[in-house]
């Protein structure tokens, strides 16, 4: 069973992803922002995590690279999801450590196989 | 004093060229002068060689002669008696040729000489007149003692000698002389002509390397202007045309320069508009990606559920459509708010002025919001002080503007209070709002950002609290529209409070705008009054208008008050820009004349502080200058530029055309003390009507008298049979040229009232 942390402080964006990746198979945890995210992670190791990137608190840029400057947690799989569509958002994205990026509104097909491509990996 | 030329190029080469003949010519004279001298010495040569040759002649002959006697005498004491008359023919003529040789001589005398040789002239006058007698007295024995003769030769023959000797001398002496002056004119010809070489040269030399020079620094200018350099000066060194070319190359460089910064400065607000756009775009994507991932992300769940299990969990599937319904909402919000924001950046967005109570208003709009007041537990309070005037204004901005300000009152509110104070400052003729809240409040960093668009103070707070960003900014640029402030106080953590003054007088520019159509159907009539404008002395009541005139200087300013009074204004005077502000905020006159050159405060501070003040930017401001300076004028908000010496005319018309009251004229208000007659009055007082009011017959005809009124209201709560009567009087007086517009429909219900403001509206837009 794949385990996904889900940060999302959007309710309602949380809630709709959460249950559609249930449907999928997945065990999925929510965090509201990163520093929740960050303390969820390092108490229950889940296999990926989808992030969006404005968040309260912590933001997922910083979450991201205290995630990678952790031994811990330097491999583990994050996909940035957020509104940012501008092309430097996905560079600024990837060289805050996330492994993929994708933006909303969320092309589900399309998440579904990032997921699995970078589970396989 | 005499003042040197300027020592252009051009004089300088014109100097040189005339110093280099002028030697040269002197040197030519002092040769020509050499060589005269040289064949001076040449001729004086010559003649003493002639004088020589003429002299061993003289000898020569004179020897011969002597012989010739002494032959003869001795013949004549041998005994031969007679010469034959050839002989004696002979003997004279050769002395008369030895007379002419010697006179030959005198060509060759100096001035050393002449004694020398009129001795010489003499004694062989007494040797010839010796000889002649010896050949004449020949044949008769009468010849004169040889003894005698012969001395006389021996004397004609030492002075010969002694002539010859002297010539030699005199020769010798005036070869001397002519030499030394050879000698010095050959020197002196000698030295010009070096001089001449070496002045030559020097010039030559000096004006290549000054011309060399001052180009040299031209060329290194424009070398390094042409680098990119422009605040480079060249230095200009010389007053002449090099320098001319300098100082127009170095006018020509901060020119570019100035051009440079210029063309810069739009580029980098080209830049920062290009900027701000791309960021608003960016925050646009953003803003409606994230209603639009709910409402996808929901709608493709909802089809799968129904393709799936083909059926639906009801429950949940209501929930989740109301999801897709208020992102739905929500996205609309977003593209109204950003077609409004740029409606209002375009310039397009149109303001529709009406009268309204905007106390109504607010009290409506509160008992909008109660509820959602409620569910934050937020208790919502009016507090307003006695009379608020009504607004002349746009209603539909201002209730969207409240609404705004009350639903973020209440967003950002939990448990706490919401009040919105109103009140009035006479004044400035300003209604004042304030809408507080005791919620989240902002730090000083979010405060100073929260009118702009897609700003709030944080980026989760959209997340939190709903919300477009971009609410604040189209609040503050309606308030600007409509001719108001805004600003705001915050605490975090205490609150936040809005203030807005709003002017109760219409705002000037936008009068004109919006009559409702159907208003144009009231029941009055329309006939024009006879003009009564030769009044001359002015009085509160007839004045055109009040002119407030802010002149240092006290003869311009009473001449300006005297035009004003002739033109039938009531002028009010300040003598500086402090006093001149502190008026116009006091007695709000309808125009002021500005003049530009004062001391301390000058005109253009003034005119920024009177715009700049909501009490006084109404106010249209003239301004007096001795320089055109209009458009600058114009730019800064003044209304028209007025060209000093003032001409009366001129004025005339430029008052006419700003003078707010002027398209006003005079209302009469025939109508019994009630509070809708004292409202009425209030409106009719801020639209800057002249106001008159009647409760019986006789008032009514002793105001017509005072003052021909423009328009007429007749209230219903007068006596039916008064009215009629009234009415009757004025078809009467309508007969004799009165000229005005009835409106019966004033009545103590609010409704009438707005109605008869209404038509009030249409009486300013008619051609009065």
């Amino acid at each position: 069973m794949t385990r996904i942390l889900l940060v999302e402080d959007n309710e309602m964006n949380r809630d709709m992803l959460t249950r559609r990746l249930e449907r999928k198979g997945f065990t999925i945890e929510a965090a509201g922002d990163g520093e929740e995210a960050l303390k969820k992670i390092a108490a229950s190791q889940p296999d990926l995590v989808l992030m969006d990137m404005n968040l309260p608190i912590l933001n997922g840029w910083a979450t991201c690279r205290e995630l990678r400057a952790n031994p811990a947690t330097e491999s583990l799989p994050i996909i940035a999801l957020t509104a940012h569509a501008m092309a430097e958002d996905e560079q600024k994205a990837r060289a805050a450590g996330c492994n993929d990026y994708t933006t909303k509104p969320i092309d589900f097909p399309l998440l579904l196989a990032k997921i699995d491509n970078l589970l396989t990996a | 004093m005499i003042s040197l030329p300027r020592l252009t190029l051009r004089l300088r080469l014109s100097i040189s060229i005339i110093a280099i003949v002028a030697l040269f010519t002197l040197t030519n004279l002092t040769y020509q002068l050499s060589s005269e001298n040289r064949n001076l010495r040449l001729d004086n040569l010559q003649n003493a060689v002639a004088s020589q040759l003429a002299t061993v002649t003289i000898r020569q002959l004179l020897e011969n002669q002597e012989k010739e006697i002494l032959v003869l005498d001795a013949l004549k004491d041998g005994g031969k008696e007679q010469l034959s008359k050839e002989e004696i023919q002979n003997g004279r003529s050769d002395l008369s040729s030895l007379q002419a040789e010697i006179r030959r001589l005198k060509p060759y005398v100096y001035a050393e000489t002449v004694d020398s040789y009129n001795t010489l002239l003499a004694g062989y006058d007494a040797l010839h007149d010796g000889w002649y007698r010896f050949y004449v007295g020949y044949n008769n024995n009468q010849t004169p003692s040889t003894i005698k003769i012969e001395r006389a030769f021996a004397n004609t023959m030492q002075l010969l000698s002694d002539f010859e000797s002297l010539e030699i001398l005199a020769a010798e002496q005036q070869t001397l002389d002519l030499q030394k002056t050879v000698r010095f004119t050959d020197r002196i010809t000698l030295t010009i002509y070096l001089f001449t070489i070496a002045l030559t040269v020097s010039l030559g030399y000096l004006l290549i390397r000054y011309t060399n020079r001052s180009l040299n620094e031209l060329n290194l200018g424009t070398v390094r202007i042409g680098g990119g350099d422009l605040k480079y000066h060249i230095p200009v060194n010389n007053d002449d045309e090099i320098g001319d070319l300098t100082i127009a190359f170095n006018e020509m460089s901060d020119k570019l320069s100035n051009a440079m910064a210029q063309v810069q400065q739009s580029k980098e607000k080209a830049d920062q508009a290009n900027r701000s756009k791309t960021n608003f775009l960016a925050n646009m994507s953003h803003e409606l990606r994230t209603p639009l991932n709910a409402i996808i992300g929901y709608s493709e769940m909802i089809i799968e559920d129904y393709r799936e299990e083909k059926a639906l969990d009801a429950e949940q599937a209501v929930e989740d459509l109301a999801r897709i319904l208020s992102s739905g909402r929500h996205l609309l919000q977003l593209i109204n708010d950003v077609l409004d924001l740029a409606k209002i950046e375009s310039g397009n967005m149109t303001v529709f002025n009406e009268t309204f109570d905007s106390v109504d208003i607010i009290e409506e709009l509160m008992s909008t919001m109660a509820p959602i007041a409620k569910k934050g537990d937020n208790l919502l309070v009016l507090e307003k002080s006695q009379d608020i005037p009504h607004l002349y204004n746009d209603a539909v901005k201002f209730r969207q503007l409240f609404l705004n300000l009350l639903s973020n009152a209440c967003k950002f509110t939990h448990n706490g209070k919401i009040t919105i104070l109103v009140t009035y400052n006479a004044k400035t003729r300003h209604a004042v709002y304030h809408v507080s809240d005791t919620g989240i409040g902002m730090t000083p960093s979010q405060l100073t950002r929260v009118f702009e668009a897609f700003v709030q103070a944080d980026s989760s707070t959209s997340k939190k609290y709903g919300g477009t960003g971009l609410g604040l900014s189209i609040c503050k640029q309606f308030v600007e529209l409509m001719d108001g402030s805004m600003d705001v106080t915050s605490a975090e953590g205490e609150g936040t409070t809005f203030t807005i003054l709003l002017p109760t007088r219409a705002p000037i520019q936008k009068r004109t705008d919006a009559i409702p159509a159907e208003n144009q159907q009231e029941l009055s009539l329309d006939l024009k009054a006879s003009s009564s404008s030769e009044t001359t002395s002015v009085s509160e009541e007839d004045a055109l208008g009040r002119v407030l005139v802010i002149d240092d200087d006290p003869e311009s300013r009473q001449l300006l008050l005297r035009h004003l009074e002739k033109e039938n204004y009531i002028g009010l005077e300040a003598s500086d820009a402090k006093q001149g502000i502190a008026i116009a905020n006091e007695q709000q006159p309808d125009l002021i004349l500005l003049d530009l050159m004062m001391p301390n405060i000058d005109g253009w501070t003034a005119l920024s502080v009177l715009k700049e003040s909501p009490s006084t930017r109404h106010i249209p401001v003239i301004l007096q200058s001795m320089l055109d300076e209009k458009n600058l004028g114009l730019d800064l908000g003044a209304a028209e530029f007025l060209p000093k010496p003032v001409d009366r005319q001129r004025m005339a018309t430029i008052l006419r055309h700003l003078n707010p009251q002027d398209r006003r004229g005079a209302a009469l208000l025939i109508a019994p003390e009630t509070e809708s007659r004292k409202l009425l009055l209030e409106e009719l007082t801020d639209e800057a009507w002249q106001c008159m009011v009647a409760t019986s017959m006789a008032q009514v005809i002793e105001r017509i008298q005072q003052k021909s009124p423009d328009i007429i209201f007749i209230g219903l709560g007068m006596p039916y049979d008064s009215v009629l009567e009234i009415l009757a009087m004025l078809n009467g007086k309508l007969n004799d040229g009165l000229n005005a517009k009835l409106s019966d429909n004033i009545d103590a219900s609010t409704d009438s009232t707005e109605d008869a403001l209404a038509s009030l509206a249409t009486a300013i837009t008619a051609p009065i």
